[in-house]
């Protein structure tokens, strides 16, 4: 990977100069007439963040994506419960270390300061900064977005959403609403839909060959083991997992989900067989993001698993007939960083229909029906 | 064939398809091919989790090898080539998929083996019967192992599996013996189990020329004998012949690079769009535009095709030993190791603008590009005088090393004077999309695997193809030998008086 770093200083500046500092930034970048800085944008960003932990978050993903992304990013710090009625901006050009014989890339990224009532002004600051005809990507690091009145008025300026719904307080109702959102043809995405994608796949290969392909509609069981930090239920990760399998496999809840973290829950095959699925937690001390560790399916001919190792940064996939030997691979799947997994998702376009169907089973499940 | 089984997890799933689980056995295992770019290449997609459960190697080769040796000797290749990175985990569950299979490629005995272990494998490994053959070999040794696989019963698989087959180049040395392998080829598999492999096609530069040209309204009315002046088409190396001076002496730069490489280039700038984008669909117009093209008469070569040998010189300052002074490479050589040439495109789109096609070793430096160059506006209407010295927009499609696409187009000198001067408008690749593109290998050995022709090249393609170059070929047996050229300049002083006989010059890269 290459690295990263900030061209000159970080000026602040007026807020109505924000588009004449931005030029100006490049008219005096070092080697601006040589031919090997290239700038490029192929959309703007827009990250407000809330507190400290997402200014970090959002400071080192804007890092990461130019590389990949380059873009006009535009942070807003918001605090909207300051005293004070503050808006300041500063802009600053990062670019990447270029690899040898390559140009070197560079994007610029503003960011705004609001304190208390300004707050309810920096969407209007956004809308003049947004650069003609690339896309306007709004990425919420943190924390529940409908909680937010930035929230709305930025997503209206925005052709797509990211949010990370590992980290709702309430992702139950925020998923609803988040629904709704989906439903107004807008792309959403979804951080903790996307550290399943690998899950997702190593499941779904083991239905691929002709030979067990059938065997999808007789699952009987299934077993979601995953990490718990102490003293919360964030059940999110795993429950959107079996969401999916009940999206794409028919499958219809019969009864309410315990509110506990060990929870059980039957299901209906469209064929009249039943699912059990279980919830397997495992206590971890850290207050990290409630991440899955293990899968298992069951039929009646074979069991499936997928276990992950962090130490290792490699999973195991493995199909135990009930006859005759296993046949296992090891494949890598590392914990992605909040930085890599904005990075993948941003080269996915259109809407996510199965990251859609997946909360709508989600809402079923969920919701305790008579 | 089977009918294509769907999986309901992976509708929806923005990802490749993984092929199902297959056995590709590899003859050539112990050659420099499978263990700088196969090997390697599919460790990474495993890494990737591109690659089916139970996916399974087994090498075939003459060298008396364990499988244990084998594999040990890939490790060191795979953490050498590899792109990504290596982790020993990962690797030795791949490893323990890979076996060797000693036999020389003439010994009906080790086919047998062969077919034992496929068997052994689709038992234990759950691999259903699928077979994917990769001849890594020389093209000496093509029609043996098809005929062997033939006898052996491997040309379709036990149970309904697929059997294929993908030939490395080249495909022939002329006409004639590409037609005798072609029916060699065809005695044992049908033409949708052969994967002719050209790994220029597997390129994402190549792919995108044709996203470019046909996911675009507007570059596609231009695209004519309208508005383009002529195209000239560039794969230029820096390498010399490498230790395979005997190789090249037979096969010279025409069959190295023009026949397959170049043409490909060629095809895909002048091709009409198919009705979809698939395989056969693509490989229709792509033969449409061979066909379309005037073959040389040989009494014409000397007209339109310009040869050179590099002599010893200089690259990056040191000094480099001439073609005839380079390992391998027999007293008296004769082979071209840079070869210019104009071609026709007959048809309604094209007739009349020339497609100029350039090759060669020992090259200033490593650069394949498209250039598309337009006529000039049709009137000067700003003064004309010393300061403006007017040129033509020109359209770039760099295939490597620096992908990216520029257009050249004239613009005005800031100040109180009309002054104008060219301007570039880049478009990297790597700056818009910075992920590092796919080995071209990856790419085109999964699609085998998957049963995508599309970048693989078809039967008559290469027939097609070889009806151009052969006459080429029979021209130059009574013309001049090859001019020499300095190693680290543009090739021989014929090529440049070759364009400026027609008013045009080579473009400088
Ligand atoms: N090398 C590249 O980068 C590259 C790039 C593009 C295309 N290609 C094409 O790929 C093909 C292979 O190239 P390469 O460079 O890998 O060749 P290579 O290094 O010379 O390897 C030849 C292989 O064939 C085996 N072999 C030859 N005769 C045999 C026989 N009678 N019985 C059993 N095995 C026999 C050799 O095995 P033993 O050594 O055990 O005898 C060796 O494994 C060629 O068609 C070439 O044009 C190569």
């Amino acid at each position: 990977m290459t690295q990263t770093t900030t061209l000159g200083q970080r000026q602040q500046i007026e807020i109505a100069a924000i588009e004449a500092e931005l030029a100006a930034l490049w008219r005096h970048a070092p080697g601006h007439d040589a031919p090997q800085l290239t700038r490029a944008c192929v959309m703007t960003l827009v990250a407000p963040v809330l507190d400290q932990a997402a200014a970090q978050l959002a400071g080192a993903a804007t890092l990461h994506l130019t590389d990949r992304f380059p873009n006009r990013t535009i942070v807003i710090d918001a605090r909207p419960d300051d005293q004070e009625d503050v808006l300041d901006a500063w802009v600053q050009a990062n670019c990447q270390m270029p690899a040898a014989g390559r140009a070197q890339v560079c994007c610029e990224q503003v960011t705004i300061d609001a304190r208390g009532p300004a707050v309810e002004r920096a969407s209007g600051v956004v809308l003049p900064l947004l650069v003609p005809d690339v896309p306007v990507v709004l990425w919420w690091p943190s924390g529940d977005p409908q909680a937010s009145p930035l929230f709305a008025q930025l997503s209206e300026l925005a052709d797509r959403v990211i949010v990370d719904s590992a980290t709702f307080a309430q992702p139950e109702p925020q998923l609803r609403a988040l629904l709704k959102d989906a439903r107004a043809h807008k792309r959403v995405s979804d951080l903790a839909w996307a550290r399943l994608t690998p899950w997702r796949e190593l499941l779904a290969q083991f239905f691929d060959s002709a030979a067990s392909a059938a065997q999808v509609h007789t699952i009987s069981s299934v077993r979601v083991q995953y990490e718990l930090p102490e003293a919360v239920l964030d059940r999110v990760q795993p429950l959107m997992l079996v969401g999916w399998l009940a999206a794409k496999l028919g499958w219809q809840p019969l009864g309410a989900l315990l509110n506990r973290a060990d929870a059980a829950l039957s299901l209906r095959r469209p064929d009249g067989g039943s699912v059990e699925v279980m919830l397997v937690p495992q206590a971890v001390a850290a207050p990290a993001a409630a991440r899955i560790t293990a899968v298992e399916l069951r039929t009646a001919i074979a069991t499936y698993q997928v276990g992950c190792s962090s130490a290792t940064n490699c999973a195991t996939a493995r199909v135990q007939p009930r006859e005759g030997a296993a046949i296992q691979r090891v494949v890598r799947l590392e914990q992605l960083a909040v930085a890599e997994l904005l990075a993948e998702d941003l080269r996915l376009f259109g809407r996510d229909r199965a990251y859609e169907a997946t909360l709508r089973a989600l809402a079923a499940i969920s919701e305790p029906t008579a | 064939m089977t009918e294509p089984t769907v999986n309901p997890l992976r509708s929806g799933m923005r990802m490749q398809r993984t092929p199902e689980p297959c056995t590709m056995v590899i003859f050539g295992a112990t050659g420099d091919l499978t263990h700088r770019k196969l090997v390697p290449g599919l460790y990474n997609l495993q890494r990737e989790r591109l690659l089916p459960p139970g996916f399974s190697v087994i090498g075939f080769a003459r060298r008396d090898w364990s499988d244990d040796y084998f594999r040990q000797t890939l490790v060191e290749d795979v953490q050498e080539f590899s792109r990504s990175g290596f982790e020993e985990p990962l690797w030795q569950s791949f490893a323990e998929g890979i076996s060797y299979n000693r036999s020389s490629f003439d010994d009906p005995a080790g086919y047998q083996a062969l077919a034992e272990k496929l068997n052994a494998l689709d038992a234990e490994r759950g691999t259903s019967g699928n077979r994917l053959f990769y001849l890594a070999t020389g093209p000496e040794s093509f029609t043996t192992i098809i005929q062997q696989l033939g006898a052996a019963g491997l040309r379709q698989s036990p149970g309904g599996g697929w059997t294929r087959i993908i030939i490395e180049k080249p495909f022939g040395r002329d006409m004639a013996s590409a037609r005798e392998l072609d029916a060699e080829v065809h005695k044992v598999f049908d033409e949708s189990q052969v994967y002719r492999i050209d790994h220029y096609l597997g390129k994402e530069t190549v792919q995108n020329l044709l996203v470019f040209r046909f996911a675009n309204g507007i570059f596609e009315p231009v695209w004519n004998r309208r508005y383009v002046d002529h195209v000239q088409i560039t794969v230029a190396e820096a390498v010399g012949v490498e230790g395979r001076g005997n190789y090249y002496e037979q096969a010279g730069a025409i069959r190295d690079m023009v026949q397959n490489h170049l043409m490909q280039l060629l095809t895909l700038t002048a091709m009409e769009p198919p009705g979809f984008y698939e395989a056969n669909s693509v490989r229709d117009e792509k033969v449409k535009v061979l066909r379309a093209m005037r073959p040389l008469a040989p009494d014409e070569v000397a007209k339109y095709t310009v040869r050179g040998q590099y002599t010893a010189g200089t690259q990056a300052g040191k000094p480099v030993p001439g073609y005839l002074e380079e390992a391998g490479v027999p007293a008296g050589a004769h082979a071209e190791t840079y070869v210019a040439m104009q071609m026709f495109v007959e048809n309604w789109r094209w007739a009349g603008v020339p497609f100029y096609l350039r090759t060669g070793k020992r090259l200033p430096k490593r650069a394949s590009e498209i250039a598309i160059q337009f006529r000039s506006a049709p009137l000067m209407i700003f003064d004309q005088g010393p300061l403006n010295d007017i040129e033509p927009n020109v359209l770039t499609i760099k295939v490597q090393p620096d992908e990216g696409i520029s257009l050249k187009f004239e613009s005005k000198v800031p100040g109180q004077l009309t002054q104008i001067r060219p301007v570039t408008m880049d478009f990297r690749y790597n700056a818009a999309f910075g992920v590092e593109s796919p080995e071209a290998y990856e790419r085109l050995l999964l699609d085998a695997m998957l049963g995508d022709s599309t970048l693989f090249t078809r039967s008559d393609e290469v027939d097609a193809s070889w009806s151009l170059i052969t006459p080429i070929l029979a021209g130059w047996q009574n013309a001049p030998p090859p001019e020499p050229y300095a190693a680290g300049s543009w090739g021989p002083r014929a090529a440049d008086e070759f364009l400026a006989r027609a008013g045009r010059e080579w473009r400088r890269l």
